[in-house]
Formats: C-alpha cells, structure tokens, sequence
C-alpha cells in the first residue's frame, strides 16, 4: 500500500487590486463614455418632429416616420452606392500599407528611408481644405498638371479632372490614399521592428533571397496586425467622413461623390431636417456593427480566434 | 381732531417725502440703465465677425458706444452654430434669422416681446413702422399676435427712389474692353454675347498671359448664379432659393425650375440658355462649376474675366486698379439689363432679415434701447452717409456730403480712413431701419449718396469717362433712359412683402424643394455644356420628369395656394 503523503498547499494567493491601471484606463473610459456612449442619446431626436430652439420633448412625436422615410428615399440609395464603391475600393486596397511598410523598410539607406517615410507621412496632418485648394490649383483647367496632361495627350481642350464626372472614384481614392498611405503604414513597419532577426538569417541561410524573405516571413508576422485592422476596417465601412467629398462636390461630380455621410450632413445641417438626418443615422451604426460582427465571425473561422 | 390733524399732516408730509424719492429714482432708474458699462453683441447668419473688420470699432459704432456706454461687437453665425445657441439657450443679445428660425425662436421663447418695451423702442414703434410692426405680428409671432421680430430697411411713405450712382447688378463690361470694342447697344442676352465675344477678340489674355473668359458661376449660392441672371433679364425677383420666383409686373408666383405650363422662360432657364450659348461660343470658363466664390474673386482681380452680372466679386480689382492709377480706365462698370435693380419698396424692410432681442440676454433693456437706435433715423444717417461732420447743412437747413467724405471714397490711398468712417459698411447697412431713400426730418435723404447733386461727385475717373463717352450724367443714367423709354423695368411695381405673408413651409414640401434643388444642380452641367438645341431640349424634358418624380407638382402647388393667399391679404394691407 502506498503511502499517502500529505502535502501542504499554500493558500493561493489573492491577486493584488490593480488600482494603477484601473487609474491609467479612466481617462479614455471617460472619452469613450462623453464622446460615444452619451451622443446615443441624441437618437431620441429620431422620433420627434425636431425644430431647432424648441425643447425635445415639445416636439410632435413621429414615432418610426422617419425610419419608413428612408425606404422611399431614392437618394439614401444613391448615396449607398457611392458609399459602398468608396468604401469596396477602400477595403481593397488595406494591403496597400503593409506592401508599402515592406517596400519601405527594404530601403537599406537610413536618412533616405527615413525622409521617404517623413514625406509620405505629412500629408496625414494636411486638412482637406488645404488639399482641395492644391488640387484646385494643379487641377483645374489652368492648372499645372491640367497643362502638362494636356500637352502631353495632345488633347484640343483641357480638361479638368475636378469637374469630371467619370473621374470622381478614382481621384478621390488617389487623393485619399496619398493623404494616408504613409500614416497608415506606420503601424505595419513597428510590426516589422519585432520580428526576431533569426528568422530572417534562417531563410536566408536556407537560400532566400529579398522576396522570398517578405513572403515567408515579413508578411505572415504582419497578417495578425492586417486582420484587426482589417475587421476595423470593415466596421467603418460605411463611415467614409465627408469633408473631403464636401470639398470636391460640385454640379459635375455631385451624383457619384455623395457618401451616405455627407447625405447625413446634408440632411441634417443644411436643410436642418435633423430628425430624418438622426435616422439615417441609427440605420448606418446599426449596419456597422453588424459587419463588424461578421467580419469578427469570418476572422475566427479562417484564424481561429477573434478579435471581439 | 387734533389726532387727525397730526395724522393728516404726517401723511402729506410722507406723501411729498414718497414723490420725492420716487421721482429720484426715477432719475436714478434712468441714469443706472446707462451707468452700468456693458457689452452687447449681435449675431447674425452670414454677418462678419467684427473681430476680423478693419476698422472696428468705426466712427458709427463708437458714436453708438459712446451713447449707451456699451462695447458692440458682431458674431458670424451659421445654422449650426445659431441652432446650438439656440438649443442652450445662449445666443448673442441680438439676434438675426430668416424664415427657417422663425418657428423655432418663437416656440423657445427666444425672443423678448418687443411690446412690453414700447416706452424705450419709440424708433421700433414709430408711425412709419406700423405696417411692418402689423407684419410681424400677423405672420411672424406663430399666431401669438404680439411683435419679437423687427426688419431692416423700412421704405416710408414718400420716399422717392433713384438708381443712384452707379448700376450693381445687370450687364457687367470693363469699360476700357467695352470702349474700346466701340459700346455697342446691349439690349438683350444675344447683344451682350456678342460684345463679350468682341471683347475677348482684341483681349484674349491678361498682360499676365492668363487665358480670360467672358464670366463664370459661382458654385457656393447654389443655383442663385444662374436664375439670379434670369432674373434681371426677365423681370422677376426670387423668393430664397430660387425655386419660385415673383413677377415683378403682376406679383404672381412662378415656378422657376418646374416650368411646366409656364409662358416664355422662367428666370432659371433663362439663364440656363444664356450660359448654354456663352458655352457654345467658347466664352465661358471652363471651371465653371467647381469655381465658388473665392475663385471667382481671384479671376476677377487677375482681370480673367470680361463681364458678370452682379458687383459682389470685382470691387477689389477696381479698388487695385485706382490705386495704381487714378485715372484707370480698367474698371468694371455695370450697364442696365431689362430689370433694373432699384426703386425696391420695402414696405415690409428686407425679407429673411428679422432681428430680435434675445430673452437669454443679461442685459435685455440695453439690448433693445440699441435694436431700436439701430431702427432709428439717425443711425441709419449715420451708417449710409457718415457720423455728423462727414456731412454738413448749409444755411438752409439742407443736409449735403463734405467734399472731403466724397474725395475719400473715390481716393484709393484713403481705403483705410474710409474703412474707419464706417460709411455704407456692410453689415450694419443690413441692420438699419430706414430705406435709403426716406426722407429725413431734416429734408435730406437718409442716404445723402443718393441726393441728386451728390450723384456726380463719387465717380471714379472710369464712370466719368463713361458718361462722356454715353453722353449722360451718371452711370445710372443708362437705366433712367430705358426705363423712360419703356424698354426696361425697375422694382417699384413690385411688392415684396408677399413674401412676408407665406405661411412656414411645412417640412415635406422643405424636402422636395431641396431635392428638386439638388436634382436641378446635378443637371446644369449637361444643360449648359449642351452642343445644340435638340440636346439642350432632350436634357430639360429630362430634368422635367425627373423633379416631377421628385414631387415637383406636389410643392407647386402648395406654394400657389400659400402665395395666392398672402397675396390677397397682403395686397389688402397695402390699399
């Protein structure tokens, strides 16, 4: 018979109270909860014939009006589809940054990574106004590059790429990915600065050479960054923002360049019809969590875990 | 007896001793309401911001500050930024609104009730206003019956309108271009082209070697560039949008973009076809529909364009070239289209400017003791024709310019001196009460600009020229003849308080005239790039269905019934 031996176990210990971190968190808790979770309230406005001045609450109550407006609204579907082409385009075009981080950390020359990093990045911190006044000034019909496309096609009349309506998606998403591409691959190149410098010597001992040392190592230690930002990505799907379609709106370029955000703005700003504009909306948020929630989904089905 | 004697005496002597101190204090009242140092600000949609005018505060505003020893200043509202103010409860002490505030300031109860201080508002509450005053009570209280709001630029009885100086809105030319081309007769849209397009022969591009064009659009008003061009040329004026437009002759309502039914054109597609055909004859800028009003200023001050048809964009190209060289002939001058914009009667003052005394305001009393000195006689002497002193009365009685105020208009390197007298300065000229052209207790106009012997004396070097050249007095003169003549017609039929009397637009009808709106923008490009008739056709009929599928017929309605009735109602109030 064997001898049991009893063994003392130590009581386990209670883990320490992490009032530091929990103190740490507050501010942003506070931000979230200011500047996400209290501007729900204003989704009341949905329900009421709102008139600006006039308390909520003595407003005529619409009750769902509004939401069954938006069915019937022709132009909620126009600006869906732009939406959607945007953003389509977008979402194709997230690998964009990672291939430019990899590009960009090939760049053996210290000072000249670092200023094409800087040059590429500065455009983030321009505001679009300033932008559409460059684009205004190189694009319009006297404008640098007008003249210089001109003469190169040897076209008769200039033609200005602003006020082309065949234009509008293509441009926007140059002028978008110009403003972002450098910011945005910021992310992927700290994701390179931690990749253990072992694998790369292994490969290359193993014969690879620059691509195939991206391929096999560069982007697989990258795909778990690319997947957040990717469902991320696809939760804003339909927040494309609107000041720079504002911006570059005009007669020509209006039917393909109304996002569904700047219909809102529209809407709600400049016909002060908030009440339908709160609508709108409810609806967009409502759909973007559940893409979010599909995206998550498909996430853990391709890789196992999520993100949410 | 005794008893009651004492009694009655005590009485009388506490009496006497209550009227003294209550007589006291009203004196006290009186001086305390002006004692106290505060600051008033006004708020406006679209008013500058006094922080960034030059000059501030000018000769006027410190004559009104020294008076009711306030600070005043002006704050630049927006909807947005008016509507926040509104929903907290904090907007500037006096506040002014168009028509799509009215129902919300009212229903807040933003608005003080100017009644309840007629004995400190005697400029509001004048004879002369009572028509206005009955305005506001009747259509712009949302049926309380009682007046918050006040308009600027009440037209009295007796007032006597002339063109003035100078032209601002019409066909626009620069006169050494239009000299030079031997001033052809403009009479009509097909005349001015074909000026325009001689222009442009002997003037192809600035001595910069910038390519000009005969004018452009501004994209920033919606469609106001182009109906606004229809208007002049066909004799409406527009109610805000321009989606329905007022016959001038007859005040009748018509539907500017839904023309269906309609006689002739309509002031829109009026200017549609003109700009179609400054297109076909390669005059118009390319840029046309990107370029907002920023631009269009720019072109102008690099002397990029030949004509326009409003003066709001190239007064600071006039401003540079007399300051190069006082004797410039490079200036733009405005000659008369087939509406002349003037002898307007605001029997109502100015539409869609309705000024009120904020009921959030610390200082409600001081507050509308301005509104009503901004209401006033003086102030409105004092905004168009300067403080006391930049004017002078002869012997007479007769209130005339100074020779120095009229040589520092028309004196380019005097700009900043006539900044700072504050004369006609733009925003405070939209918010006093008196029409330019009534008659003040003195005997002179209100706007001493516009007496007639003054008329001559503040034309620049190139207005002279042009009148030598014309064969006329002043410039305005052109206008004068042909409405003489019967070939032009000018505002004095019109009565634009009907405005005044239109029901708030329910919001159905607010959405359908902005979607026709929107619809109607999206169009102008394939409307006015059109190669030929048939295009130009196929493109109306189909911008026609489309706002008839947008509900064009439902709005057309409504605002026919809704004018018929302001118009009888009002025209009943003007008899």
């Amino acid at each position: 018979m064997a001898r049991s031996k009893t063994v003392t176990v130590a009581p386990a210990r209670k883990p320490k109270k992490q009032y530091k971190l929990l103190f740490m968190v507050l501010p942003f808790m506070v931000i979230v909860l200011l500047f996400n979770y209290v501007p729900i309230f204003g989704w009341i406005y949905s329900v009421f014939d709102y008139v600006p001045g006039v308390p909520i609450l003595e407003c005529d109550f619409m009750g769902l009006d509004y939401f069954k407006m938006i069915i019937k609204d022709a132009n909620v579907i126009r600006a869906l589809k732009n939406t959607f082409i945007f953003a389509g385009i977008s979402i194709i075009l997230t690998p964009l940054p990672m291939i430019f981080a990899i590009l960009l950390n090939e760049i053996k020359s210290g000072p000249v990574r670092k200023f094409v990093q800087t040059f590429t990045t500065l455009p983030n911190f321009i505001s679009w106004v300033i932008i559409f006044s460059l684009a205004f000034s190189l694009f319009s019909t006297d404008g640098l590059m007008t003249s210089v496309i001109t003469k190169i096609t040897g076209a008769e009349q200039a033609q200005s790429v602003l006020s082309s309506k065949g234009s509008v998606y293509w441009f926007q998403t140059f002028l978008a990915q110009w403003k972002t591409l450098g910011w945005n691959s910021i992310i992927y190149l700290a994701a390179i600065a931690g990749i253990d410098q072992q694998q790369y010597e292994a490969a290359k001992v193993d014969g690879a050479g620059y691509f195939r040392c991206a391929w096999h190592v560069t982007v697989p230690a990258m795909m778990e960054t690319y997947v957040v930002l990717f469902i991320l990505n696809v939760g804003n799907f339909l927040n494309t923002g609107y000041e720079q379609y504002m911006l570059f709106k005009n007669a020509v370029t209006a039917p393909a360049i109304e996002v569904l955000d700047l219909y809102v703005y529209r809407i709600g700003l400049e016909n002060m019809d908030y009440s339908y504009g709160v609508a709108i909306s409810i609806v967009k948020s409502i759909v973007s969590v559940a893409l979010v929630v599909i995206a998550n989904m498909v996430a853990k089905k391709i890789r196992g875990n999520t993100v949410i | 007896m005794k008893m009651k004697k004492v009694v009655a005496m005590v009485s009388a002597l506490a009496m006497a001793a209550g009227l003294c101190t209550s007589a006291a204090a009203d004196e006290a009242a009186t001086d305390s309401d002006l004692s106290e140092h505060v600051e008033i600000t006004i708020g406006g949609i679209n008013m500058g911001s006094s922080d960034t005018k030059e000059g501030w505060p000018n000769e006027v505003v410190q004559k009104l500050e020294d008076k009711f020893n306030v600070t005043l200043s002006l704050k630049t509202y927006d909807n947005e930024s008016l509507n926040l103010d509104l929903s907290g409860g904090n907007t500037t002490d006096i506040v002014q609104v168009n028509d799509a505030n009215i129902e919300g300031v009212v229903k807040g109860k933003h608005a003080v009730n100017l009644e309840d201080y007629k004995d400190i508002a005697p400029n509001i509450f004048s004879d002369n206003m009572n028509f206005r005053n009955e305005l506001m009570k009747t259509y712009k209280s949302n049926g309380d019956d009682v007046q918050y709001f006040v308009t600027p630029r009440v037209t009295f009885d007796g007032a006597e309108a002339n063109y003035g100086t100078v032209l601002n809105n019409g066909y626009i030319v620069r006169w050494d271009l239009y000299k030079e081309i031997g001033c052809p007769e403009i009479n009509n849209d097909d005349d001015y082209i074909e000026a325009l397009k001689k222009m442009k022969e002997i003037y192809p591009e600035t001595e910069d070697g910038l390519p000009v064009y005969a004018m452009s659009a501004y994209n920033d008003s919606h469609l106001h560039a182009y109906f606004y061009k229809g208007c002049l040329a066909e004799g409406y004026i527009n109610l805000e949008g321009g989606i329905y437009v007022q016959n001038v002759t007859t005040n009748e309502l018509v539907p500017d973009l839904y023309d269906e039914g309609v006689e002739g054109d309509t002031p829109f597609w009026s200017g549609i076809k003109f700009y179609n055909k400054l297109y076909r004859e390669g005059l118009l800028d390319p840029d046309c529909f990107i370029t907002k009003s920023e631009d269009l200023k720019e072109k102008y001050n690099k002397g990029q364009y030949l004509g326009g048809s409003v003066n709001w964009y190239y007064g600071t190209y006039n401003e540079n070239q007399r300051t190069a060289d006082p004797e410039t002939l490079k200036e733009y001058v405005t000659l008369p289209s087939y509406l002349g914009w003037g002898n307007e009667k605001n029997l109502g003052g100015w539409f869609g400017k309705y000024f009120f005394v904020s009921s959030h305001s610390e200082n409600v009393e001081r507050a509308v003791m301005i509104l009503d000195y901004l209401q006033s006689e003086e102030f409105s002497r004092d905004i168009d024709s300067g403080v006391e002193g930049r004017w002078t009365t002869d012997d007479s009685g007769k209130p005339s310019l100074t020779a120095d105020t009229v040589a520092m208009k028309t004196d380019g390197s005097r700009l900043d001196e006539w900044k700072a007298s504050g004369i006609g300065e733009g925003d405070l000229s939209s918010m006093c009460g008196l029409d330019y052209y009534n008659v003040a207790s003195d005997g002179g106009l209100i706007d001493l600009w516009y007496d007639e012997d003054m008329l001559d004396d503040s034309m620049t070097y190139a207005e002279k020229d042009m009148c030598s050249t014309l064969g006329i007095d002043i410039p305005s003169d052109t206008l004068k003849k042909r409405v003489e003549a019967g070939t032009s017609i000018d505002l004095g039929t019109g009565i634009n308080a009907i405005q005044m009397g239109l029901p708030t637009t329910p919001k159905n009808i607010v959405r359908i005239d902005s979607n026709c709106e929107e619809i109607t923008m999206s169009a102008i490009p394939s409307l006015v790039q059109a190669a030929s008739d048939e295009e130009f056709e196929a493109a109306k009929a189909d911008l026609i269905a489309q706002l008839k599928d947008a509900g064009a017929e439902e709005s057309v309605e409504w605002w026919s019934n809704a004018w018929a009735e302001a118009k009888t109602t009002i025209e009943g109030m003007t008899k």
